[in-house]
């Protein structure tokens, strides 16, 4: 290629830029979606006019969090093994010495240490924490993600409304829903949202021309496969060019942050997923899950819950300190969640682990209406058992769904004509709000 | 930059008449064709035997759909059967000379010669591969767990086609430590170290379709299982450890010296820790066949940490007779170590559990295969899902899961008869169901399932694209390993490393610096690149010789030698970064094409996907294809296009290239158009964009 035709590229896809954002966004008739409108009241927002959350960063602890080494904490206990506790801003709450970053925000969080689920395997309890269903047959639920995408649709035009960084390949959520509700995958926070600019030397024109080529083909495939899957994918291929034309792109750019505040949330892809999950909140995203893995502690527990810790620590306090100053945290719900927790004995002859244990565990919850330095529900003195106010997971979700405002009632068909709701039976933990 | 590459390439390979065209023969001997030019005898196999069961697979399905009133799709086109079974088999798509020996061909007999051949080649073990690792999650690196030797294992079973009953009797009796050549095995239980019920779930899960995670914590709320069988099940792996008991004295010798030496600093410390901790796994223990109870027993039919004797969870039967330690009715529980029973002997419980669970008469295990293999051919499972198995499960055609299951006993587990026999079914050949199969208990496979391709699958596509010889087995040893010791053979390294005395390995880490390796690596690259130049600039002499000399006819044959110098330089490069992806990490780092796709994590069992993503559009829309095929005059579908002399054909190549296909008239007619409006280059480079974004590219019909 010559000069000449590199210039006239790289012109005319400045003008593919701009002329497509006009085009797609509206021009300004669309209130662009910043700061400015988490200022402003959330009611109004879901479908529900006391919905006290906009927007929901789901932080999950894949592989199962021990209770007894981070929220619930039982010093004296031959249970608790090396684990000191710290005083928090909360009066009356104590977390692990491993989470001291949190202990400073503990009033701006309530604390859950009587969930109980009923799945003490990882991919069923981590299905059961995500759909509120428990996995049978054939059927696929969606998850929490999923049904805030398909009630509450998306607040900015230019990004989807559920996004999920790292984790689980199990799938994006969707479930029986169309697939166009389930998560936006980004697999590398740092590396961002990867092939979103056309290729060197392809302009709009050459592009348009691609599309519809390709939108030829894909009609007569579909007439012929009259498949889901065939008509997803042709489906995805239109909101994939919404997204390469969306101004807000760079939202998925965390060079765009200073240096001190990326350092700040930890040089670490967790850390770095609760920044770029900072900044899809603020550009309009619903719900934006965060994968922290390697929680499945059966051998060395205490080396290695220490380790996954110091990066959630780091991570959440800063996300939580970070919503705070800017004013966000009202409306932002930050949830810290996991599928079970674990043995409360510690397994001395493999190396001091500990095992599953869906009986009795802990869960977070911050801002977007929850009530702040608040504790609920307790296990025995050793951590074994739930003796006060037992949370089902189906409850727990419920909470979220009703912060969001999203129908709890309201029942969707799967395609074989059976109704699900977004909690199943659960009901929302009124206590927990402020 | 690349385009300019490709562009001139195109124009001068296209429209330069003088230019002495290669014919297709000769195209063919320069491309990909590692399949179809195999010299892998065809496994002889009395064609007649495999008819026989194609046949009454036939039957079965044909009566079936009579009851039901309905009918066989139609048989399937060639270019259908072709690309399809290409994939089903080895994973990938044809290449250009492959797609024509076989569309060219006029034997009666090509698509049965065709599945012969490619059940004998490496990319049927690859493929499989795939879908092992996906089921038994298998990591190249998990906490301290090597995984090479495990693939190792995987891949030589596959490739020396291995009973199946044989491969995973190997799994469960497997013994010893875990880096030696030949015992890649213990890695079925060094995945689950240090969680034994957990491996025992994962085992019933895998191998007999039955779940019974939930038995772990309580009894099964759906099915008959309670938590006492559980443990029961358990038992028989009771006393098994992960870790050699008995190291090699010497290597604990010299890890003590290591630790209290003081002339390594703390990252040479860590570097001969990170090389010696494997020698202290391995699977050891032949089963004592005693399991205690957990401590929050949930059942009434025992007590917490309660010992209890192993027996099947079928039909009840002890198989081995465990020694309690003494007389004593239950042995005290060490409150420190409250699972451990002490004193108790070794009895070879593995031994029986392992022939329990891989006997014909083990009433889910053969089954559960035939039902997976069959899945793998026409896209569902006789019994959806294939690993929920209860008492109630009924298959959507009884009497041909039960012929399947005969079967597969029959053929003594051979698992590549038994897909020789599907493949070659009228029922695997017919054309794919055109809508979505609404309940798959009322599935009668009037035809194959139309499939999203699995990740593996797209990636090893793309590569087929890309570089020739796609098909080959690479040892991917740890980059660290490799460069700490300066050699590629783990279990030379690790044989070698255990003969070491102490100030040996002293002396070898002292002053080992990872950018250093780095740094040579590049070195050694660089020498390459520069030998590369040298030969470039001779032949530019030469050229400019010629041209003064007025030679046109040497001009030409130089220039193209000079091309080809440089394709093999890029094409070698290429094909180091670009491998299969049965011989990559396993899993694919986050944020490779290959997990944006849907590979597994590998965490858990069968935990890949093939839903859509936004991101997977971008991919092919804007990153790989682009970047690495189309701009990259190197790659095989570049380099496919060379002998074509005008648009019509080039348009003919990338169809066959990338679809299997010829294109159709209309397709003809638009592409021509494009001609007339647009630079030649270009119109090629929306060809190809076009073809690998279209559905028809990654659904397999």
């Amino acid at each position: 290629m010559n000069e000449l035709k590199k210039q006239k590229d790289s012109f005319s896809r400045r003008a593919f830029v701009t002329g497509a954002a006009k085009t797609l966004l509206g021009v300004g008739a669309m209130p662009l979606f910043s700061n400015i409108a988490h200022a402003a009241s959330v009611r109004g927002v879901g479908t529900r006019p006391d919905a006290t959350a906009k927007a929901v960063i789901y932080l999950y602890m894949s592989g199962g969090m021990s209770h007894l080494d981070t929220l619930d904490t039982k010093p004296g206990s031959e249970t608790q093994g090396p684990v000191e506790s710290l005083k928090t801003s909360a009066d009356g709450i104590q977390i692990s010495q491993y989470l001291p970053g949190m202990a400073r925000y503990m009033d701006k969080a309530s604390v859950i240490n009587s969930m109980n689920s009923t799945q003490g395997a990882h991919e069923q309890g981590r299905y059961f924490m995500h759909t509120s269903y428990t996995k049978r047959g054939t059927i696929r639920h969606p998850d929490m993600g999923s049904w805030t995408a398909l009630h509450l649709g998306k607040r900015n035009a230019g990004l989807p409304a559920n996004v999920k960084v790292g984790g689980n390949s199990a799938g994006l959520g969707a479930g029986f829903l169309e697939s166009k509700f389930g998560a936006l995958p980004i697999g590398n926070p740092a590396a961002g949202l990867q092939h979103s600019t056309l290729p060197r030397g392809v302009d709009e024109e050459q592009f348009r021309r691609r599309m519809r080529r390709v939108n030829q083909m894909n009609d007569i495939f579909t007439k012929t496969y009259d498949t889901k899957q065939a008509r997803a994918y042709a489906e995805m291929y239109d909101e994939a060019v919404r997204l390469m034309k969306s101004k807000d792109l760079e939202t998925f750019d965390l060079t765009q942050e200073k240096q001190a505040t990326r350092d700040a949330y930890g040089d670490n892809a967790f850390g770095q997923a609760c920044l770029l999950a900072r900044r899809l909140v603020e550009n309009g995203v619903r719900f934006i899950e965060v994968d922290h893995g390697g929680w499945d502690t059966h051998e060395d527990n205490f080396g290695r819950v220490e380790t996954r810790a110091a990066q959630l620590d780091r991570g959440m306090s800063a996300l939580i300190g970070d919503l705070a100053d800017r004013g966000m945290l009202q409306d932002t719900m930050v949830v810290l969640a996991t599928e079970f927790g674990r043995t409360p004995t510690i397994q001395a002859d493999r190396n001091n682990g500990r095992n599953h244990y869906p009986q009795a565990f802990s869960c977070m919850l911050a801002g977007g209406g929850i009530k702040g330095g608040f504790k609920y529900g307790k296990t025995d003195k050793e951590g074994r058992e739930v003796i006060e106010n037992r949370v089902s997971i189906p409850s727990f979700n419920a909470t979220i769904a009703h912060a969001l405002g999203l129908p709890l009632e309201k029942k969707t068909m799967s395609p074989t004509m059976r109704p699900f709701t977004v909690a199943d039976k659960g009901k929302p933990i009124m206590d927990l709000f402020a | 930059m690349h385009r300019t590459g490709i562009s001139s390439l195109i124009l001068f390979l296209l429209f330069t008449v003088t230019l002495a065209v290669a014919d297709e023969n000769e195209n063919e001997k320069a491309g990909t064709s590692a399949i179809a030019e195999s010299n892998h005898p065809v496994t002889t196999t009395p064609r007649a035997k495999t008819r026989a069961i194609s046949n009454q697979i036939d039957k079965l399905v044909q009566a079936q759909l009579k009851e039901h009133d309905q009918t066989q799709n139609p048989l399937c086109e060639d270019e259908v059967f072709l690309r399809r079974v290409y994939l089903d088999i080895v994973g990938r798509i044809p290449s250009l000379p492959e797609t024509r020996q076989f569309l060219n061909s006029k034997k009666k007999d090509k698509r049965e010669l065709l599945i012969d051949r490619l059940l004998d080649s490496y990319g049927y073990v690859s493929r499989q591969y795939n879908y092992f690792a996906d089921l038994l999650r298998i990591q190249s690196r998990a906490n301290q767990v090597v995984g090479q030797p495990y693939i190792d294992f995987v891949k030589d079973s596959l490739e020396s086609n291995k009973p199946y009953d044989q491969f995973v009797r190997d799994l469960l009796v497997a013994e010893g430590p875990m880096i030696s050549r030949d015992n890649g095995a213990v890695g079925y239980y060094l995945r689950d170290r240090n969680m034994p019920e957990d491996n025992m779930s994962n085992t019933i899960r895998i191998f007999l379709g039955t779940r019974l995670e939930c038995a772990q914590c309580h009894d099964h709320p759906f099915d008959v299982w309670t938590q006492k069988q559980y443990y029961e099940m358990v038992a028989f792996t009771g006393g098994v450890m992960t870790r050699l008991d008995k190291i090699d004295s010497k290597y604990a010798g010299s890890l003590n010296k290591l630790r209290r030496s003081t002339e390594l600093n703390d990252s040479e410390k860590a570097a001969v820790r990170r090389l010696l901790q494997p020698l202290t796994i391995g699977v050891t223990g032949t089963g004592t066949g005693l399991a205690r109870l957990p401590e929050n027993f949930l059942g009434d039919d025992g007590d917490d940490f309660d010992i209890v004797k192993a027996r099947t969870m079928f039909e009840g039967k002890e198989l081995v007779k465990p020694k309690l330690p003494s007389s004593k009715k239950k042995p005290r529980v060490n409150k420190r170590y409250p699972q451990r029973i002490q004193g108790v002997q070794e009895i070879d419980s593995r031994f029986a559990y392992a022939d329990w669970m891989t006997s014909p008469d083990n009433p889910r295990f053969t089954t559960v295969i035939a039902n997976r293999l069959w899945k793998q051919a026409m896209g569902l499972g006789l019994i959806e899902p294939v690993d929920d198995l209860t008492a109630k499960t009924k298959a959507s055609n009884p009497e041909l899961m039960e012929f399947l299951t005969e079967t597969m006993v029959e053929l003594d587990y051979d698992m590549k008869q038994f897909l020789r026999a599907v493949y070659n079914s009228r029922t695997y050949q017919s054309s794919a169901m055109a809508s979505d199969i609404a309940d798959p208990n009322q599935f009668y496979f009037n035809g194959p399932v139309v499939r999203r391709m699995t990740a593996e699958q797209i990636w090893d596509s793309l590569l087929t694209l890309t570089i020739p010889e796609v098909d080959q087995r690479q040892t991917v040893a740890s980059v660290r390993m490799r460069g700490l010791s300066g050699r590629g053979d783990l279990y030379e390294r690790y044989d070698e490393l255990r003969e070491l005395s102490a100030e040996d390995l002293i002396a070898r880490v002292k002053g080992y610096d990872q950018a250093r390796m780095q740094g040579m690596q590049k070195q050694a690259s660089k020498a390459e690149k520069r030998k590369l130049d040298q030969r470039k600039n001779e032949l530019g002499k030469k050229i400019r010789e010629a041209a003064k000399a007025g030679n046109r006819e040497r001009v030409t044959s130089l220039m193209v030698e000079r091309d080809e110098l440089i394709a093999e330089y890029r094409q070698s490069i290429l094909a180091g970064q670009l491998n299969r992806a049965s011989e990559i990490a396993s899993p694919a780092p986050a944020g490779h094409f290959l997990r944006e796709f849907g590979q597994s994590d590998r965490e858990t069992i069968e935990n890949s996907n093939v839903e859509p993503a936004v991101t997977q559009a971008l991919s092919l829309m804007n990153g790989f294809l682009e970047t690495r095929i189309a701009s990259n005059n190197s790659t095989v579908l570049m380099r496919n296009l060379v002998p074509a002399r005008t648009e019509e054909q080039a348009v003919n190549i990338v169809y066959l290239s990338m679809l299997n296909r010829r294109p159709n008239r209309t397709e003809e007619r638009v592409w021509a158009n494009d001609f007339k409006k647009y630079s030649k280059e270009e119109v090629i480079s929306d060809l190809i964009w076009t073809l690998a974004n279209t559905n028809e590219f990654i659904f397999v019909k």
